[in-house]
C-alpha cells in the first residue's frame, strides 16, 4: 500500500510532478530522428501549472501543515534546473528521473516511470501536477498515474486545499465542489495568487544542494518499458511551427 | 473487432462532440471494415440511446443510473469497459473534454493502450488510423501501435452526421451493480448552469 492511514505522526507526504517545457519565447527545435522537441535546452521553463501545483503544497505548509514536499521531474538539463528552483521554493526533496533510455516516452512510458519513482519514494498521501502542459498539452497524465496509483483523480482542480483525510477544489468549468480521501492526485488548474518567486535565503541554502538522479534501471524498469521504445504511439511526421509572428508596430 | 464513441450529454441533450464523434468514428468504421459502437453512460440518458443508431452507430450500449454524474468519472470507466470488452474494441473515440480525457486516461493504462489526445483530425494511411494533433508549437501526425487505441479529439473539427430514421442497430441496456457505480470522488456542492467544453 502506497497510501497510509491519516492518523499518523509522520508528515504529509506530497509529491509534485514537475514538467521542463520550451520556453515559448524561444524558437523551439526538433529531432528529426526521434520526430521529438529537442529538450536539452537549459533555457527551458518549469510548466506555469505544475509551479501552481507546487505552490499549493507549499502554501499549505505555509498553513501549519506538517508535510514532506518532493519534487519529481523526468527529462534533460532543464530538468535538473527546475528541481534546484522548486529546492529553492522550499521543496524538501528533488528527483531527478535521468537516462537516454526515458527519452521518447509517450503518456503510457511516461505513466510507467512516473508511477515507478512515486513508489520508489514510498508511503505517498498526494500527487500534484499541474493540470496541462504548455508544450505537448495532452491533459491525461494525471488520470493516468491515478489509474496506475489505483487512487482517486481530481482534475481540472481549483481552489485545491487539504485538511484532516481529505482533498477539495473546486473543478474548472463547472465549479462543481468535489472532495476525496488520500491517498489522491489532483491537477491543478488555477491558484489565486499564482506561484512565489525562490527567496534569496532560498536560493542560498538550497545553493549546493543538488536532485537525487534516478536512472531507468534506478526504477526497476525493463529498457522495452520506457523511452520510444516502450511506447504505444509513434510521431509520423511533425510540422513545427513557423515561429512567432513576425509584425512591425507604426505609430 | 469494433470502432466505439464514448458518447456525452448536457442534460438530456447529446454535446456538438459527440455528433462530431459520429462522423468521424462512422469514417473509421467504414474504412476498417468493422461495426461502430457507441457507450452512453448517464443519467437519464435511455432516451437518447437510439438518436446515436439514426446517426450512424451499428450499436449502442446505455448505462443510465440516476448516481452517475459526469464529474463522478470513476464509475464511467469501469462501465465503458464492460460495455466494450465482449465487442473486442479496437479503437475509441472520446470527446477532449474533462470526462472524456479521465476516462480515455484511465482506459489507456487499464488496456496498455496507446492515447492521443486534443485530437484535430483522424484519417486512415495504409489501413492504420493516424492522428493530428496540436503539439510542441507545431502540428504532429501520430500513429497508435497498440491493439486498443484511444484518441480525444477537440471540437469543430468534423461535420455533424445526418440522421436516418430508416438506419438499423442494436440498443443493450447494462446491468448495473450497486458496487459499479461506486465514486471515491464525492460531490460537496453542484453549480447548476455552469457547462465546460475545456
Amino acid at each position: 500500500m502506497i497510501g497510509r492511514s491519516p492518523i499518523s505522526e509522520v508528515p504529509v507526504r506530497v509529491v509534485v510532478c514537475l514538467k521542463p517545457v520550451p520556453d515559448p519565447r524561444e524558437p523551439w527545435r526538433f529531432d528529426p530522428v526521434r520526430q521529438t522537441l529537442v529538450r536539452d535546452s537549459s533555457e527551458g521553463i518549469l510548466n506555469p501549472q505544475d509551479d501552481l501545483a507546487l505552490e499549493a503544497a507549499l502554501r499549505w505548509r505555509d498553513a501549519g501543515l506538517d508535510l514532506d514536499c518532493w519534487a519529481l521531474t523526468m527529462g534533460a538539463q532543464s530538468a535538473r534546473d527546475i528541481l534546484k528552483r522548486a529546492l529553492a521554493k522550499g521543496a524538501d526533496h528533488a528527483v531527478w528521473l535521468h537516462d537516454p533510455d526515458l527519452a521518447g516516452s509517450d503518456l503510457l512510458a511516461t505513466t510507467r516511470a512516473l508511477t515507478a519513482a512515486i513508489r520508489r519514494i514510498g508511503v505517498v498521501d498526494l500527487v500534484l501536477m499541474g493540470d496541462r502542459s504548455l508544450d505537448a498539452g495532452t491533459g491525461a497524465l494525471g488520470a493516468m498515474l491515478a489509474e496506475a496509483l489505483g487512487w482517486p483523480h481530481l482534475a481540472g482542480a481549483e481552489a485545491v486545499s487539504v485538511s484532516a483525510d481529505r482533498l477539495t477544489a473546486t473543478r474548472q468549468g463547472t465549479r462543481d465542489r468535489l472532495q476525496c480521501a488520500w491517498p489522491a492526485v489532483a491537477s491543478v488548474a488555477a491558484l489565486a495568487g499564482g506561484p512565489r518567486l525562490p527567496s534569496f535565503t532560498g536560493i542560498m541554502a538550497t545553493a549546493k544542494k543538488e536532485p537525487v538522479t534516478w536512472t531507468r534501471a534506478d526504477l526497476g524498469l525493463a529498457p522495452e518499458e520506457v523511452g520510444l521504445g516502450g511506447s504505444a504511439t509513434r510521431v509520423i511526421e511533425r510540422m513545427p511551427s513557423p515561429g512567432p509572428a513576425q509584425g512591425e508596430v507604426s505609430a | 473487432m469494433s470502432v466505439w464513441i464514448l458518447a456525452e450529454l448536457e442534460g438530456s441533450l447529446p454535446t456538438g462532440l459527440t455528433f462530431e464523434l459520429l462522423t468521424a468514428g462512422r469514417m473509421l468504421a467504414d474504412g476498417l471494415g468493422q461495426p461502430l459502437g457507441a457507450v452512453v453512460i448517464g443519467s437519464g440518458v435511455t432516451p437518447f440511446a437510439g438518436q446515436l443508431v439514426s446517426l450512424g452507430a451499428d450499436r449502442v450500449v446505455v448505462a443510465d443510473h440516476p448516481s452517475l454524474h459526469p464529474d463522478l468519472s470513476e464509475p464511467y470507466v469501469d462501465l465503458a469497459t464492460q460495455a466494450m470488452a465482449p465487442f473486442g474494441p479496437t479503437h475509441l473515440l472520446a470527446g477532449h473534454t474533462p470526462l472524456g480525457v479521465e476516462v480515455a486516461g484511465r482506459l489507456a493504462v487499464r488496456a496498455q493502450a496507446g492515447l492521443v489526445t486534443a485530437c484535430t483530425g483522424l484519417g486512415l494511411a495504409g489501413g492504420a488510423v493516424v492522428a493530428e494533433r496540436p503539439s510542441d508549437g507545431g502540428l504532429a501526425r501520430i500513429g497508435v501501435t497498440s491493439p486498443l487505441a484511444i484518441f480525444t479529439l477537440q471540437p469543430g473539427h468534423h461535420a455533424w452526421p445526418s440522421a436516418n430514421a430508416e438506419r438499423s442497430g442494436e440498443v443493450m441496456a447494462l446491468e448495473l451493480p450497486a458496487e459499479g457505480l461506486i465514486s471515491r470522488i464525492q460531490l460537496l456542492e453542484s453549480m447548476p448552469g455552469e457547462q465546460s467544453d475545456r
